[in-house]
């Protein structure tokens, strides 16, 4: 058949072959391998049901970890976009140099994430600028050393992760207001409303599939997150910052292969429920809008 | 509409205040990595007494920055290759080609988008095949890593190509082959561009993955430089900025020219996903 010739199979092969043995079969052997002893110590590796699973579930290190994935997800998803949203509508008002601007709010998501680690382990440091900041402004007593402390160190690293990616959130927005057309703008100004009303029945319903893909975008990358967290704090202090791939990859250093193997199906299985569940959610949220 | 100018002028300085949340840190970078010792201790954005340029010679010596940059290349132009090259082929396959596999497939690699890998297998599996630790074990991970992004790009951009055009090159008697190389992938160009940046940018900054496939540190890549030299001389601020600054400057130029694509780029696979 002509359609077949036109379109052989053998363009599918380079891809496949590279996706199918690096990512597929790895994954699918993960499944396998949480259900077994596997270790560097031993020779063989046996098959042992759901015993990695019960001492994962059994001990309240992993509830503590998933308590921080989900918080420092969720930080980073509300405020990377909302700060991304606001970025976007301000930018796209009149302003000079707004091309300037957009690139200047673009520019940390290109640097590597062990880059602006660091630069941020010194700006937060207790000596560090952000302090001295602080203290300039009359608010010293709000000085801390904010990477150090194990109550508020999730929530610094957080903070970096949202300067970091708020930019990126802001050139999705930006990209989906110029989808708005002009014509229905200056309809709705000619017809007496205000900014808000504009923003609530004209700007908000068209940016709304923008909104779901980012969200998700967010969403899905920092309940993946490792980068950040592991140049600022390694998960520390006392595991305050410990979140799953942080876990996973502490049980790798330690040789703890099944158990690893089998916290990395956890997390896999987390994301798809959290990704379904969240399309579905922002499509009812998409239509109400 | 009539520009006014009192609320134009009060966003245009807002818009400066606010670069500075981006500026002030580079800015320290910058200032600490020109410091002694002792000044740049402080971690202040004070300018320093005296310019110590003479930093960036060692830390270019101690940080093995060529090294790093060399393999930092390598692995990038690698694996924008490999993406480009075998996207570009499944997208126009997938986006031609009728049936209802086709549609899972595309699915399967859609779901490579959201779905963590597990990278312990992984490691397992690349020590089977020797390419543990290797060049070309991280690239063709780092090629997995992105191609479901690739593909999911690059078809919707074939779907904008008519179909008409495959046809009368088959007619005027041309294989696949030739259809495929010599009429479909230059016209693919645009999105070419936009895989290329996102894929680029992606595999330059790699962390995790390159973390737990090299660990030899001969073949590092640039970032990691920053990584062994905290390490290292994690309390002479001075080399850490000078060694952060030197390697944030290879994309900082890049971005200079390319800004507008870059942007669009690292959106539009960011839109698509």
């Amino acid at each position: 058949m002509l359609h077949r010739k036109m379109y052989p199979v053998w363009l599918i092969a380079p891809a496949l072959i590279i996706y199918a043995v690096l990512y597929i079969y790895p994954t699918l052997s993960g499944f396998y391998y949480s259900f077994t002893d596997w270790s560097p110590y031993k020779e063989t590796i046996n098959f042992i049901g759901l015993d990695q699973f019960k001492e994962l579930f059994g001990s309240k290190a992993l509830y503590t970890i998933m308590k921080h994935t989900v918080i420092y997800a969720a930080i980073v998803t509300i405020l990377q976009n909302g700060v991304g949203v606001i970025l976007a509508l301000f930018l796209n008002a009149p302003l000079a140099g707004r091309n300037f601007f957009r690139s200047m709010y673009f520019l940390p998501c290109i640097l590597s994430a062990l880059v602006v680690g660091y630069m941020f382990t010194t700006v937060l440091h207790p000596d560090g600028i952000f302090n001295h900041l602080l203290g300039a402004i009359g608010l010293s007593s709000w000085e801390r050393d904010w990477l150090g402390d194990p109550k508020i160190a999730l929530y610094s690293v957080a903070f970096i992760n949202v300067w970091q990616w708020a930019g990126s959130s802001m050139a999705l927005y930006l990209a989906g207001l110029q989808g708005i057309s002009k014509d229905m703008l200056e309809a709705a100004v000619i017809d007496g409303t205000t900014y808000f009303q504009r923003l609530r029945y004209v700007i908000i319903p068209t940016l709304s599939p923008v909104v779901s893909t980012s969200v998700m975008l967010s969403m899905i990358g920092s309940m993946k997150a490792f980068e950040l967290i592991y140049v600022t704090t390694g998960g520390g202090p006392g595991g305050a910052t410990e979140v799953m791939n942080i876990h996973i990859y502490k049980q790798f250093g330690s040789g703890l292969y099944a158990y690893g193997t089998a916290a990395n199906v956890v997390l896999f299985v987390s994301v798809g429920i959290v990704s379904i569940a969240l399309m579905k959610l922002l499509q009812r949220g998409e239509n109400a809008a | 509409m009539k520009r006014q100018l009192g609320p134009w002028l009060l966003r245009t300085v807002i818009a400066i205040l606010g670069s500075l949340i981006i500026v002030l840190p580079l800015l320290l970078v910058f200032l600490g990595s020109l410091k002694t010792p002792a000044e740049a201790a402080k971690l202040s954005l004070s300018l320093p007494t005296e310019w110590m340029w003479s930093n960036y010679k060692t830390v270019f010596i101690e940080g093995r920055l060529l090294n790093g940059f060399k393999n930092s290349v390598i692995v990038t132009v690698g694996t924008v290759i490999l993406a480009v090259g075998a996207g570009s082929m499944t997208a126009y396959f997938i986006s031609r080609r009728h049936g209802n596999w086709v549609q899972y497939l595309f699915f399967v690699f859609f779901a490579g988008m959201i779905a963590p890998p597990s990278m312990i297998p992984t490691i397992k599996l690349m020590q089977a095949l020797h390419i543990s630790g290797e060049f070309i074990g991280l690239i063709l991970f780092l090629t997995a890593l992105y191609l479901p992004l690739t593909i999911v790009i690059m078809s919707g951009f074939v779907k904008g190509l008519p179909r008409e055009i495959d046809e009368a090159a088959t007619i005027d008697g041309a294989g696949s082959f030739y259809t495929f190389t010599r009429i479909i992938f230059p016209l693919l160009k645009p999105s070419i561009a936009t895989v290329t940046v996102f894929v680029a940018i992606y595999a330059w900054n790699d962390f995790l993955n390159t973390l737990y496939i090299i660990s030899d540190s001969n073949k590092w890549t640039l970032p990691f430089s920053v990584y062994n030299f905290v390490s290292q001389y994690g309390t002479e601020w001075q080399f850490v900025f000078a060694d952060l600054l030197s390697v944030m400057v290879p994309i900082l130029i890049i971005y200079l020219f390319l800004q507008r694509y870059i942007i669009e780029g690292m959106t539009a696979g960011s839109v698509k996903g």
